[in-house]
């Protein structure tokens, strides 16, 4: 929960901008950046798929056990920071 | 008053309800699929199999208490055969790449997702495609089919599980809703207690999600979708009981048709489709030089329940606001949204509906439809699933 | 970040609300043009006129409907307070 907290104010090493799109492209391209990434990056995406960031990313992300932060940043849009840690 | 105007009105009703269901309950297969392949969470497919599970059992009690007669019930079914499997393989794959159904296209467009109207627009082609190329050659394969008996299963009573098994008993329908609904509602109250359990032994407390809430109904959040799934069987319910009850004939759920009469109402001023504006005539199936809009009727209640679907969608997307104008970053999903959208279209079309009229309205219906649709469709959206991860 | 461009686009979808109501305008007109014409299964002018009058009740609907968010979003500026309403480190009801 601690890394969670601690996420909100993290620079991202990796962006990924999927704005517009529907799944499960957000969850397939996030699944694929992170894969390439190094243990202890960090991952931004941003989205504007409300049904991503109830359902898929957090059940992608609670399997995978990787801490999550979202964040609303206007009507419908959002940014999620995602940590890699194993 | 006039019947047909009660009809249309009430059924207009019900595709508000249902617009509102979709959009806050994000009520979308394809969604549903993916999150349980890619991540197995089972929420979204909950609300379908409550959706699924109660409609059904709903149809059931509603034929075998004599509501609406098994005789009625059984004009509105439709023949299911060898056609369902490939349609919905090529639809399955064409969701998969839009990555929205035929009922998650309605939210997503009218929740402003452009690279969805683009789907729409390649449905709409694809119906034409189907309409003028396709169906005089499915037409004729139709015919071909039609006289060997095991590839094929006739429209009406031959195709209605009920009169299959049981022959003209009452009790019949109601003993099939128990086996198919009582399988799916089972199997979701089944899915959403191991979810809760799951999340409780990770969290430590006892988890549950509340069904309804007072900030679901004031729109400040979105629906759980069982809620959907329970709004989706109560406007299925409206549909049949106001369509019986108004002009004592049956509908059946379905959205695909519609959207092929939103093609006449696009092409009807410039070109002459010879179509039919009142009922359908069977009768023109082995015709081969037919066009698709020949034995489709224009005057159907379902194109003003999918436009006010529509309407209903957007007003909640408004409402709990979450309406945005979404153009994708990367331009290229336009043309893989009108791919996609065209191949939903003919596979809609090659399986007589799509996941609302031939899946869903096929276990309503008690025919085979909904079960020869649902393996080949869920292989489609695998397919396409797979496919959108190899090349992204 | 993303944030920069915040925008209302809630104006669209009133738009769009207000084309669904015209398009079912224009649909009942069109149904009664087709059902004059050469045709295959017309209808009588009893059921046209019912099924037309449902089209034009509902479009009008939904343009009253349009008209109705109008005026929440702009007189009663409802719609707009969503907008600033970012929250943050949202934890989604998984």
């Amino acid at each position: 929960m601690a890394d969670e907290k601690n996420l909100e104010n993290v620079k991202p090493d990796e962006i990924l901008d999927v704005t517009g799109e529907t799944c499960p492209i957000p969850e397939a391209m996030a699944h694929k950046k992170l894969n390439k990434m190094k243990v202890g990056q960090v991952l931004e995406v941003y989205t504007d798929h409300a049904a991503a960031v109830e359902n898929s990313f957090p059940a992608m992300l609670n399997k995978f056990n990787y801490p999550y932060c979202v964040t609303k940043t206007g009507p419908g849009e959002y940014t999620i920071k995602i940590k890699k840690t194993s | 008053m006039n019947p047909y105007f009660l009809e249309y009105s009430l059924v207009a009703i019900a595709g508000l309800i249902f617009g509102a269901a979709l959009e806050r309950g994000r009520m979308c297969f394809v969604l549903a699929t993916n999150n349980m392949i890619m991540a197995r969470d089972s929420k979204i497919l909950e609300g379908i199999l409550w959706a699924f599970g109660i409609s059904v059992l709903a149809f059931g009690i509603i034929e075998s208490l004599g509501i609406v007669p098994i005789q009625a019930a059984v004009t509105g079914v439709f023949p299911s055969g060898w056609y369902d499997l490939v349609g919905a393989l090529l639809f399955g794959f064409g969701i998969g790449l839009c990555g929205a159904c035929m009922s998650g296209l309605i939210f997503r467009a009218s929740s402003g997702f452009t690279q969805n109207w683009m789907q729409l627009f390649g449905i709409l082609v694809g119906t034409i495609f189907f309409a003028f190329l396709i169906f005089p050659l499915t037409n004729f394969l139709y015919w071909i089919l039609h006289t060997i008996p095991w590839l094929s299963i006739k429209p009406g009573f031959s195709d209605y599980i009920p009169h299959e098994w049981f022959g003209n008993a009452v009790w019949g329908p109601f003993v099939v809703a128990l086996i198919f609904g009582g399988f799916f509602l089972v199997l979701g109250l089944y899915l959403t207690k191991r979810r809760f359990a799951k999340i409780s032994k990770e969290r430590g407390e006892n988890y549950k999600e509340p069904i309804i809430t007072w900030n679901m109904l004031k729109f400040k959040e979105p629906y759980s979708p069982r809620l959907g799934g329970l709004l989706f069987a109560v406007v299925a319910i409206i549909v049949l009981l106001a369509s019986y009850f108004t002009v004592h004939k049956v509908t059946y759920m379905g959205v695909t048709t519609p959207y092929g009469s939103f093609d006449t109402y696009i092409l009807a001023p410039f070109i002459n489709l010879y179509t039919t504006v009142g009922h359908y005539k069977a009768s023109f199936l082995p015709k081969i030089s037919s066009n698709w809009f020949q034995i489709v009727p224009v005057a159907i209640p379902m194109t003003l329940f999918v436009i006010t679907t529509f309407a209903g969608a957007t007003a909640t997307a408004i409402l709990g606001g979450e309406f945005k104008w979404r153009v994708p970053k990367r331009k290229i999903m336009f043309l893989q949204n009108f791919i996609g959208g065209i191949f939903t279209g003919v596979g809609a079309r090659i399986a007589l509906g799509c996941n609302i009229g031939t899946l869903w309205s096929g276990f309503l219906m008690f025919s085979w439809a909904g079960a020869l649709f649902l393996p080949t469709l869920v292989l489609g959206m695998y397919l396409a699933l797979k496919f959108q991860q190899a090349i992204w | 970040m993303a944030a920069a461009k915040k925008k209302n686009h809630n104006w669209c979808g009133i738009t769009l609300l207000a084309l669904y109501g015209l398009f079912t305008i224009y649909a009942s007109f069109l149904l009664s043009s087709l059902n004059k014409g050469k045709v295959i299964g017309k209808l009588s002018d009893e059921t046209l006129t019912g099924i037309k009058e449902a089209f034009i009740l509902w479009g009008v609907i939904m343009i009253i409907g349009a008209i109705l968010l109008l005026i929440r979003e702009y007189v009663l500026k409802s719609g707009q307070e969503e907008v600033k309403d970012t929250e943050r480190g949202v934890a989604p009801h998984y």
